[in-house]
């Protein structure tokens, strides 16, 4: 049987310590920034949408208490037919794009 | 150092020798797989303990701040351990769905004789979103206990083909358990969620005016003019957290018009593929509702028996997104529904013809 040097076995032992290190390490940075990335997600907003039964204005404000759907709210500034809340939505705020370097 | 390689040769033999009969002639692989899945189980269960527990204490706090109950943590507890529904037998199908409907009745109306013995003099509306988080942390309360009863079993026995199913399962039970108790905010809020799609798509063809006429138990019907066509819209009573009883509802309408109806279109929320995108719609032929049988089954029913043309159309969404408030996607695929919905109007339904249209869905949030 051809002997095996000993310093190549410890030195193959050496590397694979390394390696597994490396990877431990690895695993452990990602884990932390999808985490961060979990955490930085803006909350969402809820939004109260109103319209005129006419059709010619709308607008869209942040929701109160005491919002839902078909709730007449006051006139129309234009037409002055009711103004009724048509949908009530939660919307997740844009994040602002890194600029690449 | 000589024959110092040939010793480490040998202790690496030694090794590789016992490790490979280690692996292959003990059980000792699925142990550790066992423990390995078991670990994993665990720090998943202590994640639901404390979605359970939260749930329940937002809730306590809902019911003893919002309707100054005294001992809100009983309340919620009576109710969890009851209220359950025996299903119907099923190897004698002849009349399962009148058993299954008559039984579906029953605990609606139990349910409701409960919610009302406490909450007296409350608003209707408020007292049906009260049930709904009463059934939600009741959901939340038994996936946890399925869940624990399984994983007991499997360590029991030591089956790890259970506990490796049960491990593999637990991120998908885990996102809908997060996702039920995420709705508890809907809910007590009373904030429209993704499921009453349907009834919103009903609702942007009523105008403030239009006096609703109570068609069936918690539902309602709308007559409404849409360019000379005559509608008749149902939806589930609102703004309270009720699917309502549609298929009633449509039997009903149907068999005061003599069976004359263009078209019966239903609308609905309905669960996306994961490839699909949040908000699409589509459309097809059938009733489009998702009720374990007695309301879909008496739309069919009544438009074949006056052969009236079924049209459906849907609006994608995940699991997720169904219980909890709508999101802008949804609400987008709402207002992509209401104008297909009126391409059917306008291309299918006569001037002077009747077609009813049925908002399916939770009306949470939406009169």
């Amino acid at each position: 049987m051809p002997e095996v040097p000993s310093d190549l076995i410890s030195s193959v032992a050496i590397a694979l310590m390394m390696l597994l290190l490396a990877l431990a390490l690895l695993y452990t940075v990602t884990m932390y920034m999808s985490s961060r990335k979990r955490m930085q997600q803006p909350k969402p907003k809820l939004l109260t949408r109103i319209e005129c039964e006419n059709h010619d204005y709308d607008e869209v404000r942040d929701y109160m208490d005491g919002d839902y759907v078909g709730k007449v709210i006051g006139k129309c500034p234009k037409c002055s037919s009711p103004l009724t809340i048509t949908a009530i939505y939660k919307e997740i705020p844009k994040t602002p794009q890194q600029p690449k370097t | 150092m000589n024959g110092g390689g040939s010793d480490w040769t040998s202790i690496l033999l030694v090794v590789i020798i016992l490790t490979s009969f280690l692996l292959n002639f003990t059980d000792l692989p699925q142990k550790m797989q066992l423990w390995r899945w078991a670990s994993f189980i665990k720090k998943r269960l202590y994640i639901l303990e404390r979605l359970e527990l939260e749930s329940k204490e937002r809730v306590a706090k809902y019911l003893g701040s919002k309707f100054r109950i005294e001992n809100p943590k009983k309340v919620i507890e009576d109710f969890m351990n009851n209220y359950f529904l025996i299903r119907p037998v099923d190897i004698e199908p002849t009349d399962i769905i009148k058993r299954l409907k008559h039984l579906l009745r029953v605990r609606d109306k139990a349910i409701k004789l409960y919610v009302d013995s406490i909450l007296k003099d409350v608003d209707e509306s408020l007292k049906r979103n009260a049930e709904v988080v009463l059934e939600i942390v009741s959901a939340i309360s038994q996936v946890n206990k399925i869940i624990k009863h399984y994983f007991q079993l499997g360590l029991k026995f030591s089956n790890w083909v259970l506990v490796m199913q049960l491990a593999l399962e637990m991120p998908q039970i885990l996102r809908m358990v997060q996702a039920y108790h995420e709705s508890l905010e809907a809910f007590t809020k009373g904030l429209p969620i993704g499921d009453g799609a349907g009834a919103l798509v009903a609702r942007a063809f009523i105008r403030s005016d239009v006096k609703p006429e109570v068609i069936a138990e918690d539902t309602e019907l709308y007559r409404v003019e849409y360019k000379g066509r005559k509608l008749f819209i149902i939806k589930a009573r609102g703004p309270g957290a009720t699917v309502g009883w549609p298929g009633d509802a449509v039997e009903k309408v149907v068999e005061m018009l003599g069976g004359r109806v263009s078209r019966i279109i239903t609308v609905d929320a309905a669960l996306k593929l994961e490839s699909e995108s949040t908000g699409e719609v589509a459309y097809g032929v059938g009733a489009a509702i998702g009720d374990p049988g007695p309301e879909k089954i008496a739309i069919e029913r009544v438009a074949t028996k006056y052969s009236i043309p079924l049209e459906a159309v849907v609006i994608k969404m995940s699991e997720a997104e169904a219980i909890n408030a709508m999101t802008k996607d949804v609400y987008e695929g709402v207002r992509k529904a209401i104008d297909i919905v009126r391409k059917i109007i306008e291309e299918k339904v006569g001037i002077g013809e009747n077609v009813i249209i049925v908002g399916i869905g939770n009306t949470v949030g939406i009169r």
